[in-house]
């Protein structure tokens, strides 16, 4: 058969069940092989759009996300979603036309060296040289880009041999002798991980998105409940732990709660599980934490004692390696199970005295705080939320509160402005039967606001709201305190107007300034059917608060 | 899991030493077999470059094996965490075994070759010295035909 169509029965083999994508010359012989190849394609409308909807498919559900794209621009444009998915350890495959062989390497029309482009911001690559390299290649990034740390893989498939006949046979013998990732912890170092937990008179449990990745909410729920442990989450790690919970410290880092930075700031042993001490997270890496001693739970090596020196490392899959913990735990004897109220009652203190809290309006202006409370209140939490990246990404952090995994989806590590649209896309084509809403900044979902079409295209019923303040809001919170006010270049102004774009996109718009009627216009938004974009007039100059300054330590919390 | 919760239970927190990210303050020499395939010392050298890691000398070749090719390198060790260095290489998927050689257990040489514009009676003055300090000299066609 010809080699494309060895890509799809391979694409199959692996239990693909969308693709997200768009043609073009050097990836035409792929498409021929998409007419009749039963597999759902959803054409996008920018291979970076293409891109994120993968990641946001693979997110919500756990599952490998697909992405094609054409050489050349089309492999560029998909280079921003590839870091991203690096940088989020998100399972995605990303398939790139590239130029005929006897072209290569001579400046040929979209020719662009993509694996060489984004050879520092993929788990790895495959530049195909022989026809027969493709059934094995295609396999074999599929198993990389899902187990051990997730990340994006790419196949480069020059077009001549796309076109090549070749036989296929499934390939089920994948051997990469140089990868072989850790996944069942050292046994002597959980036990000693289980006494130090047993020891600790301060501990807290730092839960990121490895937690997610592995699948391991259960595990850590278990972990949390042996001594009543305090649990706290990175950004990419809410929902691995049900945030309304008398053992939930909310979010840690940058704009997270003064009480579980402060529960860091004085722990004496901080359980890492999937988290990796990212300077949004630490503040100043030389104050953070000072006085506790860490155990580092982590699928990849690399990660343990990069940023933070620790104590007990144990390399493996954190449900693996939780579970065996829990059962450690269970069985250690003399363990005083009193040993925690004092610790507790330092941190019931503090959220006593540092609640999440803004200044509500007395009126009808839309706080974009409150905005994040009335989502909260209309979907009763049951909902996949997205966002992008800004000032309304961390209120939603604060506010909404996730209670399971796969709820929430990010572009944590690289921060993409322009994720949360595409993202929510791919979610609901893996997610059917959930509400799917993406809280976007008026900046961000400017980026790719294309697939509003794709989305009116394909019937994918998103429901879009934008906290709408017309400025880049973070940028200029910035301006505001470390910039002494000088408003460089963020005021966007009321354009366009989204209304009528959501019109013109074939979907449905509406407009919303009114705080006392919110909460019942965004269940009438969502109760619309088909794919939704609101624009939602807030305060313009909000500030995020608490906010740990870049640089500064936890305990300096500011507002 | 062998017989947990048996003897001592706890333990003093205090007594726990973080280990890694430490600087051994010498050159380590990293003997690396990685599969040849195109691109692998790519991936090598821009993972030094992107980690800000420094390569102080390298050399690739081949192996017995015509699938493996050795790469060699030296890194200060005062300048980076060694164990980052070869953590973050064992993620290259086409890096199969990376061994620090350690320098009671390795024999090194190295090789400089000097070449030295001498004419007439120079020429074997030159030989001369070099064989005085143990080193071995060669004269080219050009350069014994000038001489004669």
């Amino acid at each position: 058969m010809r080699a494309v169509d060895a890509v799809i029965e391979c694409l199959k083999a692996e239990g693909v069940e969308v693709v997200f994508g768009l043609p073009g010359g050097a990836n035409l012989p792929q498409y021929d092989a998409f007419y009749d190849a039963g597999i759902r394609h959803v054409l996008v409308r920018h291979e970076a759009g293409g891109g994120h909807a993968a990641a946001g498919y693979a997110k919500a559900t756990g599952r490998v996300g697909v992405c094609f794209a054409t050489s050349g621009p089309g492999a560029t444009n998909v280079v921003t979603p590839i870091a991203d998915a690096m940088m989020d350890s998100v399972p995605t495959v990303f398939i790139t036309g590239q130029v005929r062989t006897d072209l290569l390497g001579t400046d040929g029309f979209q020719e662009t060296d993509v694996v060489g482009i984004t050879m520092p911001i993929v788990k790895h690559s495959f530049m195909i040289q022989h026809p027969l390299e493709i059934p094995r290649a295609i396999h074999e990034a599929f198993h990389l880009a899902r187990t051990g740390r997730p990340g994006p893989v790419i196949v480069d498939i020059p077009t001549d041999l796309a076109r090549a006949d070749i036989p296929y046979e499934p390939v089920t013998d994948i051997h990469l002798p140089g990868y072989q990732p850790t996944h069942d912890g050292n046994t002597k170092q959980i036990r000693q991980a289980a006494k130090a937990l047993a020891s600790a008179r301060r501990p807290v449990l730092y839960v990121g998105g490895g937690a997610i990745n592995a699948n391991a909410s259960e595990e850590v729920r278990e972990l949390a409940r042996l001594d009543n442990f305090p649990v706290t989450c990175t950004l990419m790690g809410l929902g691995a732990f049900p945030a309304p919970d008398p053992q939930w410290l909310g979010m840690l880092g940058m704009h997270g709660t003064r009480t579980a930075n402060y529960a860091m700031d004085e722990a004496d042993l901080i359980v890492a599980i999937g988290a990796r001490f990212d300077d949004r997270i630490t503040g100043k890496l030389s104050e953070f934490a000072p006085r506790a001693k860490f155990v580092h739970i982590d699928i990849d090596p690399a990660e343990i004692s990069k940023n933070i020196p620790a104590h007990i490392p144990i390399v493996g899959d954190a449900k693996n390696i939780v579970a065996k913990l829990v059962k450690e735990y269970r069985a250690l004897e003399g363990v005083d199970h009193t040993r925690l109220e004092a610790w507790w009652e330092r941190i019931r203190g503090w959220q006593e005295k540092h609640p999440l809290r803004y200044e509500d309006s007395e009126g009808t202006e839309i706080k974009p705080q409150y905005l994040v409370e009335a989502l909260y209140e209309a979907t009763g939490g049951d909902a996949i939320v997205t966002t992008d990246i800004g000032q309304h990404q961390m209120w939603c952090a604060q506010y909404f509160h996730f209670d399971r995994p796969r709820r929430w989806l990010q572009s944590g590590g690289l921060g993409t402005m322009g994720f949360g649209l595409p993202a929510a896309m791919g979610a609901k084509v893996g997610m059917p039967d959930e509400t799917v809403i993406c809280l976007a900044g008026d900046g961000s979902v400017q980026m790719n606001m294309q697939e509003l079409a794709t989305c009116a295209q394909d019937g994918i019923d998103i429901k879009i709201f934008i906290s709408n303040n017309g400025y880049l809001g973070m940028v200029r919170q910035w301006q505001e305190l470390f910039w002494d006010k000088r408003y460089s270049q963020v005021d966007m102004g009321q354009f366009p107007d989204f209304v009528k774009l959501a019109d013109a996109y074939g979907a449905t718009g509406f407009r919303f300034e009114n705080k006392t009627t919110l909460v019942d216009d965004i269940k009438k938004a969502i109760a619309t059917p088909g794919p939704v974009m609101v624009d939602v007039r807030v305060t313009r100059e909000e500030n995020v608060y608490p906010m740990i300054a870049p640089g500064a330590a936890a305990r300096d919390m500011v507002g | 899991m062998g017989d947990p919760g048996t003897k001592q239970d706890l333990l003093s927190l205090e007594d726990l030493e973080a280990a890694g990210a430490l600087r051994t303050g010498r050159k380590h020499v990293l003997s690396i077999l990685v599969e040849n395939k195109p691109g692998v010392l790519t991936r090598i050298a821009g993972l030094f470059a992107r980690r800000g890691f420094n390569i102080e000398t390298l050399t690739v070749g081949p192996t017995d094996d015509d699938q493996i090719s050795r790469v060699t390198l030296t890194v200060d060790g005062a300048l980076h965490p060694i164990d980052q260095v070869t953590k973050q290489l064992h993620k290259l998927i086409n890096v199969l075994k990376i061994r620090d050689l350690e320098p009671e257990g390795t024999v090194a040489r190295e090789l400089a070759l000097f070449k030295v514009a001498a004419e007439g009676r120079l020429a074997p003055r030159s030989c001369r010295c070099a064989t005085s300090s143990a080193a071995r000299s060669w004269t080219s066609r050009a350069a014994r035909s000038s001489s004669r």
